[in-house]
């Protein structure tokens, strides 16, 4: 009989528990869909200010895409008006303390729009000012999408950005996943 | 037992990181900026208040041998809450605290609230003692977060207070200063301790 | 093959649990006294964590993912493993009491160890496969089973030395966790 009372007991709790975790799952899960949603496009608004509008691509060529660049997760039609202005990528590449995800932007004549880091977990004051330090994410600004980005301590060639001293793991973790974007950028959207 | 008493045992005299050392992963892990430590003490006060008073309210339907079980359930899902709120409504915290918050179910702290306070008190006494328990690892983990901070990035809850030629020791925000200054002030707060007692 | 030996090599030295993201520092502190103890635990962990991550993987996959109940996760996972170490301390008290004299009295202690459940959590969050979830345990309880050995033999030494009164016992083995890690640290940028 004890064995029975023991069961009966752990079932109500269990039943309890999950019914409490469904009620806040509910009111929860939208929300965070929605903060996700926003997370990567606020960040892309950013970018191209005289956007409009910002359109998925294709689901073909986006897993034709994904299938050939391990960095690319995401890609936007940026559109203004009816013209396109540029494409958008979010990509996740390895930082010094997990996955860094970033989102590129590149205007449809070659050059870099801009990049932001929207998600790290580097090492605060050092590795962080990847996201935390806009002089970082300024020095890719204007760059052309020609030829590999590479990272150095003064940059100024047009494929050169910013290394941040003490941060190379984070610099080049940033680096990787804008570099797959471009290349994705270049075989598959520049003229 | 008073009130008072229960509040001065969680902050001082049983103080959960300075004294009896429990929880300590989620403290040296998330400690790496003061407002970080501030929410995971937040966190933590939430989930171990709400189990001790839970546990407190059904303690004497739980058969003393199930009561483990029992206890991990009821944790669990109020850290299962706290991650899903923190996701939605603080997304930047979220990402910073990491796996630390589902830890939070084998944080040693609150399982040990609930089976040496929360299974045997009523629920007042709990809700205080889980609290007071909360707020003193907040308080020490703030501590450690701020002190950490200040070496190590020379800020304070990110602001900067050292002006720009102050040249932080990154040793500190990494792991290794975190052990470290963690033990330093475990040594220190012992000492004031044992002063005021000989007083 | 170059992913597994990576996950291994990363989880053992580069990302140890114990000196670069914290978990299981109560048992490391508790039972890091004696060599002998350390050894015991070393070999516990190891064995229940492998288990727990195939097992915790399974359920992940095959019901939590299936269902859409992904919320459930925490709650499901120390389930498991709670039960898991009560039916391994069975097992081994049947099959085998030399075994169970000498790992006994860890079994009811690994629950509450956060290697355990953080593996089983960081496995699914990773997006691994079944070999590398295995693979990535057997590194995660290695690395915590050498952090052990290691700190047992600093702290043999440590009980013969002069220590300033006031860090005696756990303050002086954190500096000197904390001094290892500053070792540990070297082998970042190895993988």
């Amino acid at each position: 009989m004890k064995i029975v009372r023991y069961a009966v007991v752990l079932l109500v709790v269990g039943i309890f528990a999950g019914g409490v975790l469904a009620y806040s799952n509910s009111i929860t899960a939208p929300i965070i869909a929605e903060q996700q949603k926003a997370g990567s496009l606020g960040a892309f608004a950013e970018l191209f200010p005289e956007a409009d509008d910002f359109l998925t691509i294709d689901e073909t060529l986006l897993s034709e895409i994904t299938s050939s660049n391990s960095f690319v997760k995401e890609v936007y039609e940026v559109k203004s008006g009816d013209e396109t202005i540029g494409y958008g990528f979010k990509t996740v590449s390895g930082g010094y303390g997990g996955d860094i995800i970033t989102v590129s932007g590149f205007n449809i004549d070659g050059t870099v729009a801009g990049i932001r880091v929207i998600e790290n977990s580097e090492t605060p004051g050092l590795g962080s000012k990847i996201a935390d330090d806009p002089a970082y994410q300024e020095s890719y600004v204007g760059k052309s999408t020609s030829q590999e980005l590479v990272v150095v301590a003064s940059p100024v060639a047009d494929n050169e950005v910013l290394l941040i001293s003490g941060a190379t793991v984070s610099s080049k973790g940033v680096l990787a996943g804008v570099n797959g974007a471009r290349e994705a950028f270049v075989n598959f959207f520049a003229n | 037992m008073k009130f008072s008493k229960i509040i001065k045992n969680g902050i001082i005299s049983e103080n959960p990181i300075f004294v009896s050392l429990i929880g300590m992963c989620s403290v040296l892990a998330v400690s790496s900026s003061a407002t970080n430590s501030v929410a995971m003490g937040a966190s933590v006060i939430a989930v171990l208040t709400c189990s001790n008073i839970v546990i407190s309210l059904i303690r004497k339907l739980i058969p003393s041998e199930i009561r483990i079980p029992v206890f991990i359930v009821v944790i669990a899902t109020f850290v299962t809450i706290v991650d899903m709120f923190l996701k939605a409504f603080a997304p930047d915290i979220y990402a910073a605290l990491g796996i630390f918050i589902p830890l939070i179910v084998v944080n040693c702290l609150i399982l040990a609230r609930a089976e040496a306070f929360a299974y045997s008190n009523g629920i007042i006494a709990s809700a205080v003692d889980g609290f007071s328990m909360g707020l003193g690892y907040t308080l020490a983990i703030t501590i450690l977060g701020m002190l950490r901070e200040i070496l190590g990035a020379g800020t304070v809850f990110g602001i900067s207070i050292f002006g720009s030629s102050f040249q932080p020791a990154a040793v500190f925000v990494a792991a290794p200063g975190a052990f470290i200054l963690l033990g330093i002030l475990i040594g220190i707060f012992r000492t004031i301790q044992k002063k005021v007692a000989a007083n | 093959m170059g992913s597994i030996f990576t996950i291994l090599i990363s989880t053992i030295f580069v990302n140890n649990y114990v000196f670069a993201k914290f978990l299981g520092i109560c048992p490391f502190l508790g039972v890091s006294s004696k060599m002998e103890t350390a050894t015991g635990m070393g070999v516990a962990v190891t064995f229940v964590t492998t288990l727990a991550s195939i097992v915790t993987f399974i359920i992940q996959k095959y019901i939590l993912d299936v269902l859409g109940l992904g919320y459930l996760q925490t709650i499901a996972f120390i389930l498991v493993i709670a039960s898991l170490v009560q039916f391994v301390e069975m097992a081994i008290k049947k099959m085998s009491p030399t075994l169970y004299n000498a790992l006994g009295v860890y079994l009811p202690l690994i629950t509450t160890n956060c290697v355990v459940l953080g593996v089983a959590i960081l496995n699914i969050q990773e997006g691994y496969t079944l070999i590398e979830t295995i693979i990535s345990a057997v590194g995660a309880s290695l690395g915590f089973f050498l952090a052990l050995v290691l700190m047992a033999g600093v702290r043999e030494k440590l009980e013969l030395a002069d220590i300033p009164e006031a860090l005696v016992g756990f303050p002086i083995t954190l500096i000197a966790t904390g001094l290892m890690s500053i070792a540990f640290s070297g082998f970042a940028g190895l993988v």
